[in-house]
């Protein structure tokens, strides 16, 4: 398509180089600086999408972010993104466009047929029509919403861009970059401020833009600000929120103007700024006024039409008819008169000649005062309109092919909005204007309710000063500000509604009426906020800035009451749509969250370890060359361990350092069992209780000297058990001189385990008796191995002679690797979590299933380690009625008695006592296959456990129809008396 | 006693080199070989003395990073520091400062590790990440601040104008901070030097 449209000069674009780029699979041409929309407008295109519910054709109507309309899916495959703001999107060579809601065609939309039955699609329409029968709801309602629902197709293919966010502080941040926003922040940075401006745009300067005389002014402020080292200038970037304590949001377009980001770049970039102070310059949007087929291709805001002559040299229509309420509209009038569009008439609402009458005739422009729009011709194209006397039955008719519609501006308030500031009512400008400040924020310029550039500008200049003397900046260097400008006259007379035969749109983007409004309102929705969700007006991504205030002047005059009291929705983020991709930044896929890994990781992934994420570990499930899944990895490392040796990477325990005069005494009230009294060199489990009394954690912990003990937690709970001391100690015991810190990552520790265990370390262990007399079980000594210093300590998991070595975490390999060796002849293998699992399991070790945050030291057979003497933490909750209830699930082992392997137990089956039984005993907590026993077994907790200890019941797994009779036993099913692990 | 080298929690991908987008001014990253002590005083003038008369250093005030040469001192909590100095013998450091009963004193010299990053753009590449303000007029050099990044817990200490900030933080996500780091810098290009 050629550029039909295209002024033979002006604007802002560069004619000397054409971009290619198809709408719907057409080719098209622009240039640089051109939008989507300003390109199609060029090439003659007034078509651009179909509307959600009634599948209108609808065209462009605005030029900037709060298009209700032209929205447009950019791109394809994997960068597909729908409901793009074509009057925003800048165009590239390549660029792919597509309509959305139309099938087949956009000229040919089978659903356009909506608009015939339009009627019987009323506000609420879903609501009312989706309630019954209940059992159409799954299967035939919510298919056929569905399929309605939604505009535009998301990509299904995973983004291959790249997103990130960025902090930045500053002194003062200015929104917008028009007349107000330049000069304030020129203010600021002159007075030394770190300043940062955001605009939305690709070029700085908002109206500016517009205003070919000021670009000297502008090109010299963009100039001074780029010189100033602590000014930092933001295109393409919205500041979308304004949240608590000065922070604010902002979405950096970084390379949406792009093909493709260029290489180590990003696509987009969220800013999170804290602002000392903020200045919103953030402009005014011009409004529409509700008169039938307001939503015609053709009908547009006149600051559009004026925007796509004077900025993009592109004609939006050959003969143009204004509606207006006020003067401003008047130089969008005389902007096309001037650049060659015919200007049919102007429709002025007011009944009272003004000025700007008189400079309409000079132009040879017809002027039809106390007048209105009452109906527009043409479907997928204006080709005329209908006007009459405000209160007149004659109707008579104009061609036109572009019809320029101002029903005055509303300041952009939302920002402000955002920090509850409470918007205020202003009845020369029938709008809202920004309130008082509740953050540390001012507005200026037009957004403050200020017209005229030379205007905005002043009020900017004392907006940046104001800000940056607030942080006690003195004032900077002066600078020149705009020519006055030609006298302003920006007071409108309200006007909202022309009532007309046929559809006049309060939303476009949602297809909200204004009878739909009225619907509301009679149907008891008479609260804005209310009414906004019953009709779905000012919602969707202009979030009501388009038009959301004439829904509010429909509902106020049915109510009877004034605009100002009944107000507009409240503006809350996001201000314009941002993309899930934005937001989530680097933290997607594997970086969601960062891995920890132990200092034996290297050698686990060289060694064929199967990794499991526990919380942000990474740990090596099992080891396997060919990667074979199933239990035969599993049940030869656990048999390792049971008949020779085996060694596990236990870093991931938690560790904590005590040291202090207090260490015995804070450690007594922490655990239930007492730690004063343990001798220099021996290391004790201990239970944690919370204050509630449940079980809170376990682990063993050891006295290095007089004041010194090392604690070990659960991986699981290392972080949690380090601020249970810290809040006790800094809430209740302040008193104690007794000093801590986290040193899980300072050691490397590793568990040796099994019958040749002290066969293999003495292979390696230097400077150490490792004797059942020297050394026996709970003793904690230092020694050597392979030239690195190393502590042992006795202990045990499996239920196998044990010793858990530590090293500092610098050596942890070269001592693995040292004791694998020396074990290598007394046939050691490394094990992973779940031969682990399954040892600790065989000895009824309990571990996380079993410390599940309900369960008791008592339900978990630990009553003797509650201390008589003395008080800690959870002693009296633990007392509570319901936790010493006899018949509470207690924990006892269960083993399947069919010794094959045939029929499985599974953790959470439930136990009852006939296989038709509906009434649960308890669960199974955790179940293994057996190395010691060869059968299925497990732990359990049971109601009476203990007492049913012999009984024959059964574990029940409905979701499978699973029921295997089972023996109630000890959970100790491997050595419980004890004698291994003292061997 | 002599202990053998220790292994970088860096891991194997932390090899000396150039990468990321050319030219310009590229950010260094360089694992310092350092050992870590924790100080936890009970009486902060008593283990200021101790520790001034073991390592020549004070014990700087809060959000502060006394730095001397290759070593430093920086506090990290109410009545708690990191004292750090080149990499000498095993556990001596902490040895040395032992013994002081105003003061809890913890060898983190394998639990933590330090990564200096230098350059024009190694602020922004901070910024992708910290909440705190890094501009020379808030946060100049000597100054310390332990926060979060890409949820890690990490000590940023700014050591000079350059700038350049000595990052310490836990030796077990030393791998996935470098990860970020990388992605963060590949903007600027940067450079992984040998460890010092």
């Amino acid at each position: 398509m050629t550029q039909t449209h295209r002024l033979a000069q002006g604007g802002r674009i560069d004619r000397s180089r054409t971009l290619r780029f198809t709408f719907d699979g057409r080719r098209y041409e622009g240039h640089p600086g051109d939008t989507l929309a300003s390109a199609l407008l060029a090439s003659g295109e007034r078509l651009v999408g179909r509307s959600f519910k009634h599948h209108r054709p609808r065209g462009i109507v605005t030029a900037g972010p709060e298009e209700p309309c032209a929205l447009v899916e950019l791109r394809s495959g994997a960068r597909r993104e729908p409901n793009t703001r074509a009057t925003v999107a800048e165009i590239y060579d390549g660029l792919e466009a597509t309509s959305q809601n139309r099938w087949p065609s956009l000229a040919f939309d089978v659903s356009a047929i909506n608009q015939l039955v339009g009627r019987f699609l009323p506000a609420g329409f879903y609501y009312k029509t989706f309630m019954w029968p209940a059992s159409f709801w799954e299967k035939v309602y919510e298919p056929i919403i569905r399929r309605a629902a939604g505009l535009g197709r998301a990509a299904m293919a995973p983004d291959p861009d790249e997103y990130e966010s960025m902090h930045a502080h500053c002194d003062v941040l200015v929104v917008g970059s028009g007349a107000a926003g330049l000069a304030a922040a020129r203010a600021a940075g002159a007075a030394g401020a770190r300043v940062i401006v955001a605009d939305q745009d690709f070029e700085l300067g908002g109206g500016l833009l517009l205003e070919p005389e000021q670009e000297p002014w502008r090109q010299g402020m963009l100039a001074a600000l780029s010189g100033m080292p602590e000014v930092r200038l933001l295109p393409r970037t919205t500041v979308f929120g304004f949240y608590e304590h000065d922070v604010l949001g902002a979405v950096e377009r970084v390379a949406d103007h792009l093909p493709v980001p260029p290489e180590h770049g990003v696509r987009q970039r969220v800013w999170t700024i804290r602002a000392r102070q903020t200045v919103l310059a953030t402009g005014s949007t011009e409004r529409p006024i509700a008169f039938p087929n307001n939503d015609r291709p053709g009908v547009m805001l006149a600051s559009a039409a004026m925007t796509y002559v004077r900025r993009f040299g592109a004609r939006p229509g050959e003969r143009a008819v204004f509606f207006a309420n006020n003067d401003i509209a008047y130089d969008a009038a005389f902007a096309l008169h001037h650049a060659g569009v015919s200007v049919a008439a102007i429709i002025d609402v007011r009944k009272k000649d003004s000025k700007r009458a008189a400079a309409a005739a000079d132009r040879g422009i017809a002027v039809k005062l106390g007048s209105v729009i009452s109906d527009v011709k043409g479907g997928r194209n204006v080709h005329g309109v209908s006007f009459r006397t405000a209160n007149g039955s004659v109707e008579r008719v104009l061609d036109a092919d572009l019809l320029c519609v101002s029903g005055g501006w509303n300041p952009a308030v939302h920002l402000q909005s955002h920090t509850r500031a409470r918007p205020i009512w202003n009845n020369d400008l029938a709008a809202f204007l920004p309130g008082k400040p509740v953050q540390a924020e001012r507005s200026a310029g037009s957004a403050a309710g200020v017209f005229g550039i030379a205007h905005c500008a002043t009020d900017g200049a004392k907006a940046g000063r104001e800000a940056a003397a607030a942080l006690g900046f003195r004032d900077g260097a002066a600078f020149e500000l705009p020519a006055p400008d030609a006298e302003v006259d920006p007071r409108v007379k309200p006007f909202w509604e022309v009532k007309a035969k046929g559809k006049a749109f309060v939303d476009l983007q949602n297809d909200v009426t204004a009878d739909d409004i009225r619907l509301a309102h009679r149907e008891g929705y008479t609260h804005i906020e209310h009414a906004k969700r019953y009709t779905t007006h000012s919602m969707a991504t202009d979030q009501g800035r388009f038009s959301g205030i004439l829904g509010t002047a429909v509902l106020a005059e049915a109510r009877g009451e004034t605009i100002e009291t009944v107000g507009v929705p409240t503006f809350r983020p996001y201000v314009t749509p941002v993309t899930w991709g934005a937001m989530a930044g680097r933290h997607a896929g594997h970086h969601l969250q960062p891995v920890r890994r132990s200092p034996l990781h290297p050698w686990h992934v060289r060694n064929h370890g199967i990794f499991l994420e526990t919380g942000l570990w990474m740990r090596p499930l099992y080891y396997s060359a060919t990667r074979e899944t199933g239990w035969d990895p599993i049940l030869k490392e656990a048999r390792a361990v049971r008949q020779a040796v085996g060694i596990c990477d236990v870093s991931t325990l938690g560790k904590i350092d005590i040291q202090g005069r207090d260490a015995g005494i804070l450690l007594d009230r922490l655990y239930t069992n007492t730690f004063s009294t343990l001798a220099v060199g021996k290391a004790r489990y201990g239970l944690m209780l919370r204050e509630d009394g449940i079980m809170f954690d376990d682990g063993t912990t050891s006295r290095l000297s007089e004041h010194r003990y090392l604690m070990t937690t659960t991986t699981a709970k290392a972080a949690e058990v380090l601020a249970h001391m810290e809040f006790y100690h800094q809430t209740v015991w302040p008193e104690l001189d007794v000093r801590y810190c986290t040193v899980t990552d300072q050691w490397a520790q590793m568990s040796v385990a099994g019958p040749k265990t002290r066969l293999a370390l003495q292979g390696c262990v230097e400077g150490l008796d490792l004797s059942n007399e020297a050394f026996p079980f709970m003793g904690v000594c230092d020694a050597t191995v392979a030239g690195c210093p190393v502590r042992l300590y006795r202990v045990s998991f499996s239920g196998e002679m044990a010793y858990e070595v530590a090293t500092p975490a610098g050596y942890g390999e070269r001592v693995w690797e040292a004791i694998l060796a020396a074990g290598r002849p007394h046939g050691i293998l490394p094990y992973g979590l779940e031969a682990l699992g399954l040892l600790r399991i065989e000895k009824g070790h309990v571990a996380g299933p079993e410390l599940n945050g309900q369960t008791t030291a008592r339900d978990l057979g630990f009553e003797k380690m509650l201390k008589k003497k003395g008080d800690y933490v959870g002693r009296v909750n633990a007392e509570r009625p319901a936790l010493v209830a006899p018949d509470r699930p207690r924990l006892v082992g269960i083993r399947a008695v069919d010794p094959s392997f045939e029929k499985r137990l599974r953790g959470g089956a439930h136990i009852v006592d006939r296989p038709d039984s509906k009434a649960s005993l308890g669960w199974a907590t955790s179940i293994t296959r057996s190395v010691e026993l060869e059968r299925w077994l497990g732990l359990a907790m049971i109601r009476n456990g203990p007492e049913r200890i012999g009984q024959r019941l059964y574990a029940t797994y409905p979701l499978k129809n699973e029921v295997v009779e089972i023996e109630v036993c000890s959970p100790h099913h491997v050595d419980p008396e004890n004698l291994r692990v003292r061997a | 006693m002599s202990a053998p080298d220790r292994l970088s929690p860096f891991g194997p991908e932390a090899r000396p080199g150039r990468h990321g987008a050319a030219g310009g001014s590229p950010v260094l990253m360089t694992e310092r070989r350092v050992d870590i002590v924790q100080v936890m005083a009970s009486r902060d003038a008593e283990a200021a003395g101790g520790v001034r008369d073991a390592t020549g250093l004070a014990l700087p005030g809060p959000r502060k990073a006394e730095i001397a040469g290759d070593a430093m001192a920086v506090w990290i909590q109410p009545s708690g520091w990191l004292v750090i100095r080149p990499r000498g013998e095993e556990g001596a450091l902490a040895k040395k400062l032992g013994g002081n009963e105003a003061m809890a004193v913890v060898d983190q010299s394998h639990g933590r590790c330090v990564l200096r990053l230098s350059g024009a753009h190694a602020g922004g590449v901070l910024a992708k990440g910290s909440r705190v303000d890094l501009h020379p007029r808030v946060f100049p050099p000597g100054s310390a601040a332990t926060t979060s990044i890409d949820h890690l817990t990490v000590t940023i200490v700014k050591v000079d104008a350059v700038p350049s900030f000595d990052l310490i933080l836990p030796s077990s996500f030393a791998e996935a901070f470098l990860d970020w780091l990388r992605t963060s810098a590949t903007e600027f290009g940067y450079e992984i030097r040998p460890s010092t």
